[in-house]
């Protein structure tokens, strides 16, 4: 219960914030990226991350984990159908398309699904 | 709640939304038009002061101003802004014109070579009407003087026809003309048998008479020898042709004709059947002569038919008289055709031992 | 079915009066526009951008604030006022900017393809959700470029040409598999997202009294919920909302009211 109350303590935030902060407790889910294409693979592919965290931040850890060049596009797909809003977090797709503790994205240098 | 029930709802609030929220419409489209015109009147405003400033410049240079031409200059200004508007809106009907022109150019040069292409395919047409319509007649013609030849023909046909019918009876009139004829002419034949056989019984009568009284004078006299009487043969051969006469006895006292007919034995003599006064001798001399003994003592040889190779023993003709056969001593028997003279068959007859 | 086209156009033609205001000396900074609800900034604000650059002579990307609030691009017009304007004053006034664009917090959509992907993307999560992506997969390029340009150019019946079929549920299936809905707390930008039937296990259809129980929490728990300026009735159908009251891009946005 404790947490729970931190964890809604942190929501009850500003009204006009942007992003919440980061509750005490930290939810952790694992995500599974795998590439799409003539996209570089990635060594270590499975990664636990906060389920916080937003599909911008995914992006920019592959963009940095891949030392891709910033003028470089990066498109993250979700099974295999569509690309999540990049202000999406993590725990709303797993809510919606994970399963397990398990959530797998696909990511592309190019437009793979539109 | 039904489904209507929050349906409603949900549709009256959203109404009192849109009526709340579209209050500033109409002023915010106002806005835009303001603003807008503000736009074009101030690029207009831009647009008139640079000029000002051009002719400004160039009045400048030329020397000293008087107000009353500024404000000449500024008139003419306006008169000039108002020509060059006038002059680019005549620009642009001008080249709207021409367009319009070329297009109606191009749509004319189609037309006429459309109208170029009917007018073609109408002259084919039309000759093409002309070649059926001479056509038509010449087989109009042809039909005419088949329909002519045709009536022609049926009337033959049937003037042919009547004719035909006239000739048939015609035939059967004939036809019974004749049968009658034929009937009469066989009663009239009929009647002079009658007469004939009548003639010929008083005839022979009284030769049976005559005779009688002859063998009753001859009895009375003591001769064996044998009297051939007269033999009047054209009596005989009369007598021969007509039918029902009956041939009476008589013993001949006179040789007629006495004639050598074969070198050495005559073993047989036979009268043909069918032809007059021919006769047929076989003898020792192994041949079968033909003779014949016309009127009077007349003789004359007619064939000689040879092949036996002994000597001829009898002699017949078959009932046509075209063929003799003969038996002989050689054992066998031939027949000779009368006209050609030639062997026909020749019959041998071997007996066995028994 | 989404076949209530009373309700369909009303929801469609909701349109809120913005006051855009640039931060300088000259009072002709202010420029009016009446906002669809239902189209993204990205979509509308060319007139804007085109007025104020007349003044302003920066070639920056424009963004505009409301409160100091960055407005994001690509959420619909009518979720953003809904969130942040809690008194719903009109007209809306909207801050103009034009440099320190907020990359943190804003995406750029620096021309149309960008956001027409972007709404598409949305449009294949909502249909992956209701049939398992087996209707958006059926239609053409060109339906989706007719979805995207009869929001953009405002031709209702251009749209719903095309999104009625990925309204449509079969004879056999009694409503879509999930509901695609968003739910925004009270909280800024942050929603929820997660799988919603729109029947409950014994087969009976939910109302939005049943979603606002799912996204309880012990701490709080939402009262009602609103969406397009109005606040719904509990006892609304799920099935019957998402059909008609989503937005252009298939989803739900609720804006969850608590006490």
């Amino acid at each position: 219960m404790t947490d729970e109350n931190q964890e809604n303590s942190s929501l009850g935030v500003e009204r006009l914030s942007i992003q919440p902060e980061k509750p005490a407790e930290i939810v952790k889910i694992d995500i599974l990226l795998n590439a799409v294409g003539n996209s570089p693979i990635m060594k270590q592919r499975k990664w636990t991350v906060d389920w916080m965290k937003d599909i911008s931040w995914v992006s920019k850890f592959i963009h940095k984990y891949l030392k891709l060049d910033s003028e470089d596009k990066l498109f993250l797909y979700i099974n295999q159908t569509f690309a999540p809003s990049p202000d999406q977090i993590l725990k709303n797709l797993y809510e919606c398309y994970g399963s397990q503790n398990k959530l797998s994205l696909h990511y592309s240098i190019s437009p793979a699904w539109g | 709640m039904t489904e209507n029930d929050f349906r409603n709802i949900i549709l009256k609030r959203l109404t009192e939304r849109n009526v709340r929220e579209s209050k500033f419409e109409e002023m915010v489209y106002y806005t835009h038009r303001m603003l807008e015109r503000n736009y074009e009147l101030k690029s207009e405003n831009l647009a008139i002061t640079l000029e000002n400033e051009k002719l400004r410049k160039g009045i400048d240079a030329g020397g000293g101003i008087d107000l009353g031409s500024i404000a000449r200059i500024q008139s003419l200004e306006k008169k000039l802004l108002e020509k060059q508007e006038e002059l680019m809106d005549l620009h642009k009907r001008k080249s709207d014109h021409q367009s319009m022109i070329i297009d109606l150019n191009v749509k004319v040069s189609d037309l006429q070579k459309q109208i170029e292409h009917k007018n073609i395919s109408l002259n084919e047409q039309q000759k093409l009407n002309q070649m059926l319509k001479a056509e038509v007649n010449l087989l109009t013609v042809k039909v005419g003087k088949l329909e002519e030849l045709n009536s022609t023909l049926k009337d033959e046909h049937t003037a042919l026809h009547l004719l035909f019918g006239s000739l048939e009876e015609k035939l059967k009139k004939t036809q019974a003309e004749n049968a009658q004829l034929l009937e009469r002419l066989m009663k009239s034949k009929a009647k002079d048998a009658e007469k004939m056989n009548e003639e010929n019984e008083t005839f022979l009568r009284k030769k049976n008479d005559a005779m009688k009284r002859e063998l009753a004078e001859a009895m009375g006299s003591d001769s064996n020898t044998i009297l051939s009487p007269p033999i009047n043969e054209d009596a005989f051969f009369h007598g021969c042709s007509a039918p029902n006469v009956f041939f009476g006895d008589e013993i001949p006292n006179k040789v007629h004709m006495k004639f050598d007919s074969n070198d050495g034995e005559v073993n047989a003599v036979r009268w043909s059947p069918l032809m007059e006064r021919m006769i047929a001798t076989g003898g020792a001399d192994r041949k079968v002569k033909l003779w014949d003994v016309g009127k009077g003592n007349t003789y004359e040889l007619r064939g000689n038919l040879i092949g036996s190779n002994q000597a001829v023993t009898s002699l017949d003709f078959d009932s046509t008289g075209t063929l003799i056969l003969a038996s002989s001593n050689d054992y066998a028997s031939r027949v000779w055709g009368i006209n050609d003279h030639r062997l026909r068959v020749s019959i041998n007859i071997v007996i066995l031992s028994i | 079915m989404a076949n209530d086209r009373e309700v369909l156009k009303v929801v469609w033609e909701g349109k809120i009066p913005a006051k855009f205001v640039i931060d300088s000396n000259d009072n002709d900074e202010v420029y009016y526009l009446n906002l669809p609800r239902i189209s993204y900034f990205a979509l509308c604000t060319d007139k804007v951008k085109k007025h104020f650059q007349r003044h302003i002579e920066k070639e920056d990307d424009i963004w505009f604030s409301y409160m100091d609030v960055p407005l994001k691009f690509h959420i619909p017009i009518g979720v953003i006022y809904d969130l942040l304007v809690s008194d719903n004053s009109l007209p809306w006034q909207i801050n103009v900017h034009f440099n320190k664009f907020p990359e943190d917090i804003l995406f750029k959509f620096p021309n149309k393809d960008v956001i027409e992907s972007h709404f598409l993307s949305c449009l294949k999560e909502a249909d992956f959700l209701k049939h398992k992506g087996q209707v958006i997969c059926q239609l053409q390029k060109k339906d989706h470029k007719q979805l995207f340009l009869g929001l953009q150019n405002d031709k209702f019946d251009q749209f719903w040409a095309v999104n009625r079929r990925l309204m449509e549920t079969t004879e056999q299936e009694n409503g879509f598999k999930n509901l695609p809905l968003r739910c925004y707390t009270d909280d800024g930008y942050s929603y929820l997202q997660k799988l919603i039937t729109p029947l409950t296990e014994k087969g009976q259809k939910k109302t939005l009294k049943d979603l606002l129980v799912e996204f309880s929490t012990p701490a709080k728990k939402p009262v009602g919920a609103k969406t397009h300026g109005i606040e719904v009735p509990l006892e609304t159908e799920l099935q019957w909302l998402s059909e008609t009251l989503s937005y252009p891009d298939n989803f739900l946005h609720l804006c969850l009211i608590y006490e």
